[in-house]
């Protein structure tokens, strides 16, 4: 649906405020165009509809390795292909629809880089891997030792988290250390929570905010690997120790390991826009959602901007998407302030 | 890595000491990110020979670093190796194209883990 054209800009708002579901959601699409600053990119396409994105845009192949390293290994999945035997071959590739899904759905993004980029994944990545990542090209996922982890692919949070990695790059190319690493991170775990929500049409209250539910076996004393709703008590295990996450300013940390520390001080980020989602309570990728995706493509946003700024970057747009006076740009500075930073 | 134990206490190193680390990845965890103490002795002995052999070679000359690969959430392996005065650092970063190499962190880590439980 496109209703952004002839609709006057305090209609669309009244619409995002209380139409329906479908037309709030498009009137904050259309709120969202912004010539200011969007037109200041390099290329401008016409958008496709959504609908048409959501039915011939996946592209998706699903790869194996066998327990090598070599990427991307050997095609088990094409797009349209039947379910394989392989539940982690079957996950990523209903992973990374839902996560194309959604991006379709919600903000009318194709893919990526938002022009239909095939998405590959390979799964069985080295023996016992205990991990998930994004090369620059494609997504990775290990199956776990068995011991403490399970296959990465059991978590949607998860392949929404390694995809929106592909999508920050493109649009932000946030530099991947310190605190613009740490942002990186976050609206990594921002939207794949994200993505977990809307395929469970769950309203800010009713989600568990956690990022890796379902990855530790039950010989960890865990519940994921992060919390959003409270950074700092995912788990504490005799073995893979206490969740470092802060959630505040003055418990940042400051550490040379982790690139700096971004899977760490992400619980920073992580936890103001739970706050604003918190207190919109709503769904939570109608609104603030929207306002932290507008952020991420805004041209003021610098490769190596800090908390601070990127805070400020989400008043602006959530003034810029809800009125100055709205009560979104109320939540999204109190959010920021219980973290430690003042907008 | 194929290859049975490392042989009898007469050719088992006794003063190999190797420890190995995780840096970062999505699943960046302290327990994991702190350097581990590697049981040689229970390490089979194609691994032993292949860590003698890191001691054994000439140091890498040190070249330009190159810049940080593409991408977010690869995790960075730390093994250090040390036998007497010997002392060897070798850093890898995901994917490990080396299959050697690889084979090596396999089995490190989870000799590391079982020295944990």
């Amino acid at each position: 649906m496109c209703i952004r054209s002839i609709i006057p800009p305090h209609i669309l708002r009244a619409i995002a405020e209380r139409g329906a579901p479908k037309l709030r959601s498009a009137a904050l699409s259309a709120l969202a165009v912004d010539g200011t600053f969007r037109l200041m990119r390099a290329s401008v396409t016409a958008a496709p509809s959504r609908a048409s994105l959501a039915a011939a845009g996946r592209r998706r192949t699903i790869y194996d390795t066998r327990g090598t390293q070599r990427l991307p290994g050997t095609v088990v999945r094409r797009e349209g292909e039947g379910s394989s035997k392989d539940p982690a071959v079957n996950e990523a590739y209903n992973g990374l629809g839902g996560t194309y899904d959604f991006y379709a759905a919600v903000f009318g993004r194709d893919s990526i880089d938002d022009a239909g980029l095939p998405l590959d994944a390979t799964v069985h990545f080295g023996r016992g891997y205990d991990n998930a990542f994004w090369n620059g090209e494609q997504m990775v996922f290990g199956d776990g030792d068995g011991e403490y982890f399970n296959r990465f692919t059991i978590a949607l949070d998860v392949i929404g988290h390694e995809l929106t990695h592909g999508v920050t790059e493109d649009e932000a190319g946030l530099v991947y250390t310190a605190q613009s690493g740490a942002l990186n991170e976050s609206i990594s775990d921002v939207f794949g929570s994200l993505v977990k929500q809307y395929r469970r049409k769950q309203k800010a209250k009713d989600a568990d905010w956690l990022i890796g539910k379902g990855l530790f076996t039950k010989n960890v004393a865990g519940v994921a690997l992060r919390s959003m709703k409270a950074p700092g008590t995912a788990y504490d295990d005799p073995v893979l120790g206490k969740d470092p996450q802060p959630a505040h300013m003055k418990k940042f940390v400051h550490t040379m390991q982790d690139n700096g520390g971004v899977h760490i001080n992400s619980g920073i980020p992580n936890h103001a826009f739970y706050l604003a989602a918190d207190a919109d309570g709503g769904y939570a990728w109608e609104k603030m959602g929207r306002v932290w995706y507008e952020t991420l493509r805004d041209s003021r946003l610098k490769r190596t901007t800090s908390f601070q700024r990127f805070a400020g970057l989400t008043v602006l747009n959530a003034q810029r998407l809800f009125g100055a006076t709205g009560d979104e740009v109320k939540a999204v500075r109190d959010a920021w302030g219980q973290v430690g930073i003042v907008v | 890595m194929p290859g049975g134990r490392s042989g009898s206490s007469s050719s088992r190193p006794k003063r190999l000491r190797v420890t190995v680390g995780i840096d970062g990845g999505f699943a960046h965890l302290p327990g994991l990110a702190r350097p581990r103490v590697v049981d040689v002795a229970a390490l089979p002995a194609d691994a032993v020979a292949l860590l003698r052999s890191l001691l054994a070679a000439p140091a890498p000359r040190k070249s330009a670093a190159p810049g940080p690969p593409r991408g977010a959430d690869r995790r960075s392996y730390v093994i250090r190796v040390e036998e007497g005065s010997r002392r060897r650092t070798v850093t890898a970063t995901d994917p490990v194209d080396d299959p050697g190499l690889a084979a090596l962190i396999d089995v490190l880590l989870s000799t590391a883990r079982a020295r944990a439980r």
